[in-house]
């Protein structure tokens, strides 16, 4: 008994010393943990990274300090004033306005996969959608104008407007269910004047689809993690015993306003408005002075920017064009401002900057932001004459910073001093491995600094200070054109900002105060976006391994392809290893400015800040980083299948992201193989000869179509109509050409109908059905991949009518003259530009956008219903297709008739007329298969399932998985049972394959396995 | 006078005849018929063999080429401020005897009255503004000797646009912009002599053969404003998007399937002018948008059909499922 007692003693005082020497493995597993849970994995979560649990908790309760500081120090607290901005752009119009004036500074870049997402506040948006009637109450129930809630401009949002349903269901998605009740529920509420009731039904409204991760239209998620603080912000108000005195909703009401090149004065109306109403309204308390103080959770809601636009329309009045330019620069501590007699206005910091860091610097931006239209002219004018000595001073320059960074580091001063930001720039290019697709060249002209676009000179950047730029220089996502001369600022202590808040509140013999509370919903990429590009230097400082286009801060195009990217084994590493530096960064700086106690407000060096950073690693124990590690390597799988669920049976990832051009240069060898050596037949042994590589010109191209004549390194000319990076996944650039190839395969494939086997490994083929020059796909000596064509003479004739069957078999375009060659005295056709290839022929028959007045096949019916299921952007496999097929009646019956018509028309005779495939919708020309026709009809469907493998209309609804061998059988039989019959007018009584296991794709499944 | 009006339309016609269908044209033949066009004195022949003189012949066929490109201009200039021509006589009348840049600017002018000032292009969209008038308002209106001004500040440009778009006024401009887009897609440059001219036979992105592909002496009128810079064309292909965009959406709004998918086809044509334009990224945006109302419309319309289970076939199939 004793022992047990001393065992029991020995235990608890073990846990109390390991409690006591370990505390700060608590706080950072602390931390590690709540950033891990919190973190958002989408291409919109980019900026709301810092918005975890661990910071937000801290923020809310130092709101909650702030007033009762205040109250201590005998300063009367009289009521709060709500600003709630969203942003209207979130939801475009679906008008494609002609010069509209409208906001437009969202940064989207292009690099070798398409055209990046423009990051919108959702949410935001919806939120302003429950309040769109509220005008329309208001009037009602407060007809005296005394309502507290006024939604600023709200019958100027298109989708608000009643008859809009198909367009609200298109744009909210299923988030729409969602709305309307909440909707209701908030009028209720303001018709009660139950205010803090609202704030409880829009706390439910924002967890409910932050939680239950509630879509919009299109798949996009409803929600961001920066909804996190707007519910923290809501839950202090909530606390807070201040009453409302009045509420402003409404779309960019606190948006800079001013007008330049780029932004007219129409684009800021809805803030222009707003300003006139907030400013008139500003009126002290019984006469005695009154502070309005502006606060808010985060940066980027327009606090700031709405003092801006006061003190400009005090100033300027209705002159827009008189505004200036709002300041950007956020200080550490309050600044006081007095509007007229006892009205002041106070604007404090965002609350989060108490606890968190601030890069500093400067930052390239589009010159139409910042210079007038003539000076914009002749910069353009510098920059296409000049393009070419800049190009190559570029090139030099950047010799000189690599030597500098081989001799010196990063950190060598020469690359990092503000007086040759030029240098700055190519530094920053190199360490966030940008050589080979920055498009951006320095060059400096009456004393100011520019960057030009290569692709297009009239496209000119230049360099200011990120305190005064305009919100799209804030925004600008590439990072290394932001250049953070003036460091990172860390926060005083919050003691330090409250006392020196009253002191200045004091000074000027205030009395009252009214809080004004910035609530928006905007995008987080002003202020977020600033401290991300620092992080990704930050970053690959740490870690020379780090490539922000292998980690989650890569410009997604979409939510597909960042499951591609989680999903592909080769990036799937490096982001799980790019993730895991985050996390221990982040923490670290977490607890550089936790342990902080320096009153100073300078920034940091990035050399000095980067060495801290490695020390406080240091200090990260093994267990945390353990920690770390399996709860970085959950949170990937979790969100890995979560991503699966939304979108690893969409079109986008199955048809697009998924898409290996690779195989298709392999595919493209493999038909020129076939027809040049296993092919009795002269012509098209000579047309398929492949060419060499493609030698590359000087001028870098860029992926899409090109419309050109290049050479091969055998010195051939050949017509080259598109030219990708291997990596390119834009959708609708990406769409004619593999459109272009599957047609034109297709057809050539089907040139093997009437084939015949005469040895081992050859194939007779008197006479192709088709005309057609082969299309191939070569790698260019620069490692990307062109289509081409031999080059031959115009066909000058009329072209019969015969030949014209090939438009509609294939869905081709137009029918031009040009569109023929003359090959052997014969017209072969060229132009394979392709309407469509995800119906008919190109689709097991299925052709489910048809809307023409006759009767579906079963497939087609099939497949309508499977979507309406599930969504209009779902695919279905070969596989489940067959299955569902199997166990239809409908499907049954037409399977029974088409035999009972082949029978009837008896055996199919090669020697005979009809040496044409065209297709007969009637059936009646449909005939049974011969056993010595088989061979060639195997070698088809294995050739032409192999292509629907690994090559598919990017609007496919029935697809093959890769390498998925379920599927491909399944498609083989969906293909002898409906596309033969329809489309080759040939159906078999037996099986086409005596075992259809043992089928394989064209070669083999090793081959391709091996290339994958 | 009509003499010699017809007489100048057929030397006019038959130069550009002769560029339309022989790009390789002698220039020495051109410029002879340019100086009898040009009324100036004779220039003595000159031999291709000399580089020298075929230079001077160039130089002065270009400046006689700019003169008549200007005259035309301005002729454009005065006809489009007075009448209310139509597509095909800009077209015929003007736009083959300009040089690319006049071009441009007769493009801009267009651009500029069809986006903002319609009333100027399109006279009929009087006739229910004025039936919309009060008696005195008309009276007014006459008193002010017919002034469109009195009528523009009477209708708010929104409320024109509405009118515009009831009496299917958006139909009839979309329709001259199919012709004038027929004309960018198929017009070039003869480089020798700065001359445009439109050439429907040979389409250029559709043209596979080398020796005309990379002839020296022709450019598309497209491709020639791009590299020098000039984007009036990226202005013409907004403003196309901008009246299709209408046509879809109100089919969409109307639920008309039929009418939104030709529309849906001629606005991925129109839109996919606008590669490479500083637009790029918002057109990618817009085409996803269209793509999904089209989608969601044929969906919302194959989801009333079956519904209504028309098809003895398929509600046993439906029922089967159900079960």
């Amino acid at each position: 008994m004793k022992n047990k007692t001393l065992i029991i003693k020995l235990f608890l005082l073990l846990i109390l010393i390991t409690k006591i020497s370990l505390p700060d493995i608590n706080n950072n597993s602390e931390f590690i943990k709540k950033f891990i849970k919190d973190y958002g994995f989408k291409a919109r979560d980019r900026y709301t990274h810092e918005y975890n649990s661990a910071l937000l908790e801290k923020t809310a309760y130092s709101l909650d300090e702030l007033e009762k500081d205040l109250e201590k120090n005998n300063l009367s607290l009289s009521g709060r004033l709500i600003v709630c901005g969203y942003e209207e752009q979130a939801f475009p119009s679906y008008y494609f306005r002609y010069k509209k004036a409208e906001i437009n500074d969202e940064a989207s870049s292009k690099n070798d996969v398409g055209w990046s997402l423009r990051l919108h506040n959702v949410f935001g948006f919806l939120t302003g959608f429950l309040f769109k009637d509220f005008n329309f109450f208001a009037n009602k129930w407060y007809p005296d104008k005394s309502s507290v809630i006024e939604h600023i401009d709200s019958d100027d949002v298109e989708i608000f407007e009643s008859k809009t349903n198909i367009f609200q269901e298109d744009s909210f998605g299923p988030a729409l269910q969602s709305m309307i009740p909440t909707q209701y529920k908030i009028i209720k509420k303001f018709k009660e004047k139950k205010f803090n009731g609202i704030f409880e039904e829009l706390i439910k409204f924002w967890n409910y689809i932050y939680k239950k991760e509630i879509k919009v239209g299109n798949n996009q998620p409803a929600s961001t993690q920066d909804i996190l603080f707007s519910i923290e912000y809501a839950k202090h108000l909530i606390r807070s015993p201040l009453s409302f005195l009045k509420w402003y909703v409404g779309p960019d009401i606190t948006y800079p306003i001013e007008v330049s090149s780029a932004q007219a004065q129409e684009a800021t109306t809805h803030a222009q408005n707003f300003v006139k109403t907030f400013a008139e309204n500003l009126n002290p308390v019984k006469e005695k002075p009154t502070v309005f103080i502006f606060c808010s959770f985060v940066d980027g809601v327009g606090k700031s920017t709405l003092l801006g636009n006061i003190k400009n329309y005090i100033k300027h009045g209705k002159d827009i064009q008189k505004y200036e330019r709002v300041d950007n620069s956020s200080s550490q501590l309050a600044e006081i401002f007095k509007l007229k007699e006892n009205v002041f206005i106070a604007d404090l910091p965002a609350q989060v900057s108490h606890f968190t860091y601030k890069p500093d610097g400067h930052v390239y931006v589009s010159i139409k932001r910042e210079l007038d239209h003539n000076q914009t002219k002749t910069l353009q004018q510098f920059t296409i004459q000049n393009k070419k000595s800049l190009k190559e001073k570029y090139k030099q320059n950047l010799n000189i910073v690599k030597n500098i960074i081989k001799r010196q580091g990063f950190f060598a001063p020469e690359i990092n001093n503000k007086a040759e930001p030029d240098l700055a720039f190519l530094k920053n290019v190199i360490l966030i491995k940008k050589e080979n697709n920055n498009r951006w060249i320095p060059f400096n002209k009456d004393n100011n600094n520019y960057i030009f676009n290569k692709f297009n000179p009239k496209e000119i950047r230049i360099l200011i200070p990120l305190e005064i730029v305009q919100s799209e220089g804030l925004k600008n996502i590439e990072s290394e054109q932001m250049l953070f001369f003036k460091g990172i600022k860390l926060p005083l202590p919050y003691k330090f900002f409250i006392a020196d808040l009253v002191n200045k509140l004091k000074e000027n013999n205030i009395e009252n105060i009214i809080f004004v509370d910035f609530i928006s919903m905007y995008p987080r990429s002003s202020r977020e976006n600033v401290r991300i590009n620092y992080l990704i230097q930050q970053l690959s400082l740490l870690d020379n391994s780090f490539y922000s286009d292998q980690s989650l801060y890569r410009n997604f195009i979409n939510d597909s392809e960042l499951l591609y990217i989680l999903t592909n084994n080769k990036s799937h590493t490096k982001i799980f290893e790019a993730f895991k530096l985050e996390i221990i960064t982040r923490l670290s700086i977490f607890n550089l400015i936790s342990k902080r106690k320096s009153e100073n407000l300078e920034g940091i060096t990035l050399e000095e800040i980067t060495k801290n950073i490695e020390n406080e690693m240091k200090n990260v124990s093994t267990q945390d980083r353990d920690l770390l590690e399996q709860l970085a390597k959950d949170k990937i799988y979790t969100e890995t299948k979560k991503l699966e669920k939304i979108f690893g049976k969409t079109k986008n990832y199955i048809n697009i992201q998924k898409l290996s051009l690779e195989n298709l240069v392999f595919f493209s060898e493999l038909l020129s193989d076939l027809f040049c050596n296993h092919i009795d037949n002269e012509n098209l042994n000579q047309l398929w000869q492949m060419p060499g590589l493609i030698e590359t010109n000087n001028e870098n191209k860029e992926s899409g179509a090109l419309n050109k004549i290049v050479r091969s390194i055998n010195n051939e000319n050949l017509y080259c109509h598109y030219i990708f990076d291997t990596e390119y996944r834009e959708e609708h650039t990406l769409t004619p050409f593999l459109r272009m190839l599957r047609s034109v395969w297709y057809a050539s494939i089907t040139n093997l109908f009437f084939s015949k086997p005469i040895s081992q490994e050859t194939l007779l083929i008197k006479k192709e059905i088709y005309n057609i020059p082969p299309l191939f796909l070569k790698y260019g000596l620069d490692n990307k991949i062109y289509l081409v064509q031999n080059i031959f003479d115009e066909w000058e004739e009329k072209i019969q009518k015969q030949n014209l069957n090939i438009q509609n078999i294939f869905h081709l375009k137009t029918n031009e003259k040009s569109d023929w060659a003359k090959i052997n005295d014969e017209p072969y056709r060229l132009n394979w530009k392709t309407l469509a290839t995800d119906y008919g022929l190109f689709a097991f028959d299925c052709n489910i956008s048809s809307i023409k007045n006759r009767r579906k096949t079963a497939c087609t019916f099939i497949v309508q219903k499977y979507q309406e299921e599930k969504t209009q952007n779902s695919i279905i496999t070969t596989s489940k297709l067959y299955k569902k097929l199997k166990s239809s009646y409908i499907w049954k019956r037409e399977q029974s008739q088409t035999l009972k018509m082949a029978k009837k028309n008896g055996e199919y005779n090669t020697t005979k007329k009809n040496r044409n495939t065209e297709k007969k919708s009637t059936g009646s020309s449909i005939k049974l298969g011969t056993t010595e026709q088989k061979p060639a009809i195997q070698l088809i469907v294995r050739l032409l399932v192999t292509l629907e493998m690994i090559l598919k209309d990017p609007n496919a609804d029935i697809i093959i998985r890769p390498l998925n061998k379920k599927d491909f059988k399944s498609a083989l039989k969906l293909f002898e049972k409906m596309t033969l019959p329809k489309y080759f007018g040939i159906l078999f009584e037996e099986n086409l394959f005596d075992n259809y296991d043992q089928v394989e794709p064209y070669p083999s499944w090793e081959a391709w396995e091996n290339l994958n | 006078m009509k003499i010699k009006i017809i007489f100048l339309t057929i030397i006019l016609s038959l130069i550009s005849g002769i560029s339309y269908s022989n790009s390789d044209m002698n220039n020495t033949e051109l410029l002879k018929l340019l100086d009898n066009l040009f009324n100036t004195s004779a220039i003595p022949e000159k031999t291709d063999d000399n580089e020298k003189e075929k230079t001077v012949i160039n130089k002065n066929l270009q400046e006689k080429v700019t003169i008549k490109s200007k005259q035309t201009f301005q002729e454009f200039i005065n006809h489009f401020n007075k009448y209310y021509p139509r597509v095909f006589l800009i077209r015929d009348k003007f736009f083959s005897t300009m040089t690319p840049n006049d071009l441009a600017k007769a493009l801009e002018q267009i651009i500029d009255v069809i986006a903002n000032k319609p009333w100027f292009y399109l006279e009929q969209l009087f006739k229910p503004i004025i039936n919309k008038l009060k008696n005195e308002e008309k009276k007014e209106w006459q008193s002010t000797n017919y002034n469109i001004e009195f009528l523009i500040k009477k209708f708010e440009n929104e409320k024109l646009s509405k009118i515009q778009q009831e009496h299917g006024f958006d139909n009839f401009i979309a329709d001259q912009l199919v012709n004038f887009h027929d004309f960018l897609k198929y017009a070039k440059v003869d480089i020798n002599n700065n001359l445009v001219f439109y050439d429907k036979t040979r389409n250029f992105s559709n043209f596979f053969s080398q020796k005309n592909n990379n002839s020296n002496n022709e450019i598309s009128l497209k491709k020639y404003w791009s590299d020098t810079g000039t984007n009036v064309h990226f202005d013409f292909y907004e403003l196309c998007a901008d009246y299709w965009s209408r046509l879809f959406i109100t089919s969409i709004s109307t639920e008309q399937l039929n009418e939104s998918y030709r529309y849906y086809d001629d606005l991925k044509e129109v839109l996919n002018n606008l590669r490479n334009s500083p637009n790029e990224s918002k057109v990618n945006e817009y085409i996803q948008k269209y793509k999904n109302l089209l989608k969601l419309l044929r969906q919302k319309n194959y989801s009333n059909n079956t519904k209504r289970k028309e098809n003895k076939e398929f509600s046993e199939l439906m029922e089967y499922w159900d079960s």
